[in-house]
């Protein structure tokens, strides 16, 4: 074990990677490093070879940022190969299964705990979190489209789009046709909190509201727990009392000012860092 | 004799095992139906007027079958068409009008019963005599001014190839392969489909026997849609498989007269449908491996699509199948051609890599109520006997290779 940090990530404009990077003791490495060496052949499992440099790196605090293979060289190699994606994610989980802590799980879109489409975090969220409320929805089958006639003022989204909701449909073409998906439109004031360990920052992208301390932290530990995320950030809205929550993002994506960003990396850090 | 849920597994991967599972499996399931056949007999005819006339008509028929004729009936979509909705529509007629399915199940009945002389006979042929028989292997056309009775062909000895009937053509919303749409199979077309699925059947055999049973005891037919014509750009092309417990047996396979549907590609569809079919019997037996709730869906390892629970129960068994298969064609090289070899390896990686994943299958569901212990402790089995045949290794030892 060590008090070592490292950032993998698999976008060049990762918000987190560009954070942290130049900061003693936290190492920010680019999947394409990391994978150059791993060889892709057909029909074969991919073995994760020479990280022998991150290796006592990857004995720390990891905090995967590997969210899309589709723009990395290994994902170009897997498709050449006609590899399936879980074969890189698996070599992943090797180099990062000697992680003292781990900050978001592994895997592609809808298997990583980290990246749930809307409707099943908030069955989660509500199974576990019973004080916090979710939004009504719908979801339709292949082309049959759901009865929303128990919505009020609903919109088709995609279940993908996590904090999106200007209350304009983003249904991708084809998308609107397919298992369409139909919500409420939000009620009341949104916030955005945006948490690394114990350690949280508050957006309030329409104008301060009242918050409840004890929900918050409530919400705040079922997120990281249920979406395997020692980060993230997390929309809810709140009229009066109520507070609903309606979607939880690894991508960390809505504290805009980098130093506010950096500032709240830091104090989540399970280590010291300078 | 009770079949445990750890059955499910050793009929796939324990050669030894799988005529017993299946003999077993087959018997009770037939005794399910008819039992629930009575049952929901008695409660249509309870309705009321309009259903008594024909419920009464099934009821009366059916003690005249004799016992294959009783199984053929059971083994029919119609009945388990009828059980799933007794006030639902079986498929539409010549001139869009709805057929019932108590209508549907009452002609199934008349077709297998010896006393209707339906072999031969002149005049036209009406909504109000039956078409075919129950499991669709013989059929009647009106053709110049006499009725004769046509035998579809047969897959693998058994298995009934149909791509013309009501049945074939119907349409579903909700169907990944019945939501396209029906244009006419040629003849020319329909033998090449047959010659395909007959090599396919073939292949199975030849690779895993254990599996070419299964598929012969638990799919009684297979309905082919061509959606696409021969020359219409690729893009529009589907290929896929679907099985609908609505209709028993039945498996459902689109646009087999394409080139792209390869013979090894049928020979998996057919395999992963006819497992479905498997595990549906089982399901009916001694009740469902979950709930079939479809409000929340997890995402399938495999394909990134959302499937319902119960899909993706069926899902780690299907896949379970289909790797044993594609590990005998691997462990076979000579026997198969090797630009077939090859797509078939890249399947297998293909298929092993849904099992890869970090976390415990079980995990991936999302349920309301949650399934037995037993269930979650076998799917969580099945992926670890995967894992550890295709292990990914920090200092490149690789399990097995699978070169």
């Amino acid at each position: 074990m060590t008090s070592g940090a490292i950032v993998i990530h698999s976008d060049r404009q990762d918000v987190v990677a560009a954070a942290l990077s130049g900061i003693g003791g936290i190492s920010v490495i680019h999947l394409d490093e990391l994978t150059s060496a791993w060889p892709v052949q057909e029909a074969t499992p991919i073995t994760p070879m020479d990280f022998d440099r991150i290796r006592t790196s990857c004995q720390g605090y990891v905090i995967n940022r590997v969210f899309d293979l589709s723009c990395c060289e290994i994902g170009t190699r897997l498709r050449n190969c006609g590899l399936h994606e879980n074969w890189a994610h698996a070599a992943l989980g090797v180099v990062l299964g000697q992680a003292v802590a781990l900050a978001h799980g592994i895997g592609p879109r809808g298997v990583s705990r980290s990246r749930l489409p809307l409707n099943a975090q908030w069955k989660l969220i509500a199974d576990r979190a019973p004080g916090i409320n979710v939004p009504l929805f719908a979801f339709g089958f292949g082309h049959r489209m759901p009865d929303i006639s128990h919505l009020q003022d609903p919109v088709q989204k995609s279940v993908w789009s996590y904090f999106r909701w200007d209350g304009e449909s983003d249904v991708t073409e084809g998308e609107d046709q397919w298992h369409p998906f139909f919500v409420e439109r939000p009620d009341g004031m949104p916030v955005i909190c945006s948490y690394h360990g114990e350690a949280i920052d508050l957006e309030f992208p329409r104008g301060p509201v009242a918050i409840n301390g004890e929900l918050l932290s409530t919400l705040v530990v079922a997120c990281r727990e249920t979406f395997d995320s020692r980060m993230g950030e997390v929309l809810f809205y709140q009229k009066d009392e109520r507070v609903t929550f309606y979607a939880f993002s690894p991508y960390m994506a809505s504290v805009g000012d980098s130093k506010r960003i950096r500032d709240l990396l830091l104090r989540g850090m399970p280590f010291a860092f300078a | 004799m009770e079949l445990s849920l750890e059955n499910l597994k050793r009929a796939l991967d324990e050669p030894g095992r799988t005529a017993d599972v299946c003999s077993t499996l087959l018997g009770a399931w037939f005794e399910n139906i008819s039992r629930r056949l009575g049952d929901a007999l008695s409660a249509k005819g309870s309705e009321g007027s309009e259903s008594r006339a024909a419920v009464d008509a099934v009821a009366r028929s059916i003690p005249h079958l004799d016992s294959s004729a009783r199984r053929r009936l059971l083994g029919s979509p119609w009945v388990s068409g009828f059980l799933d909705n007794p006030s639902g529509v079986a498929y539409e007629n010549e001139n869009g009008e709805s057929i019932s399915t108590i209508h549907a199940l009452l002609l199934a009945v008349l077709a297998e019963n010896p006393d209707r002389q339906l072999h031969c006979r002149s005049g036209e042929l009406s909504d109000h005599s039956p078409h075919e028989s129950a499991l669709g292997d013989w059929t009647l056309k009106h053709q110049r001014g006499r009725t004769e009775r046509v035998e579809r062909p047969r897959l693998g000895g058994v298995i009934v190839l149909d791509g013309d009937s009501r049945l074939s053509r119907r349409y579903e919303a909700e169907s990944g392969t019945f939501c396209r749409p029906y244009l006419d199979i040629s003849q020319e077309e329909m033998d090449a489909i047959g010659e395909k699925l007959e090599a396919a059947i073939h292949m199975l055999d030849e690779a895993a026997p254990h599996l070419g049973l299964l598929v012969r005891t638990f799919t009684r037919r297979v309905l082919v849609r061509k959606s696409i014509e021969e020359g219409e750009d690729v893009a529009l092309l589907n290929l896929g498989s679907e099985y609908r417990p609505i209709h028993a047996g039945c498996i459902r396979m689109l646009n087999v007269h394409r080139t792209e549907m390869t013979v090894d590609l049928c020979a998996e569809a057919i395999l992963h449908e006819s497992v479905h079919s498997f595990l549906s019997a089982y399901e009916d037996v001694y009740g469902k491996f979950m709930s079939g709730s479809i409000r929340v869906r997890p995402v399938s390892p495999w394909s990134g699509n959302f499937i319902p629970n119960h899909s993706l129960a069926h899902a780690v068994f299907v896949y379970y199948a289909i790797h044993q298969l594609l590990d005998h064609v691997r462990r076979c090289p000579s026997t198969f051609d090797p630009i077939m070899l090859k797509r078939m390896k890249r399947r297998l990686m293909h298929v092993d890599g849904g099992f890869f994943i970090e976390s415990r299958m079980s995990t991936l569901f999302l349920l309301d109520f949650p399934a037995s212990a037993e269930f979650m402790g076998l799917v969580d089995n099945v992926q670890s006997v995967i894992k550890r045949i295709d292990r990914p290794s920090a200092d490149g030892v690789i399990a097995e290779d699978l070169t």
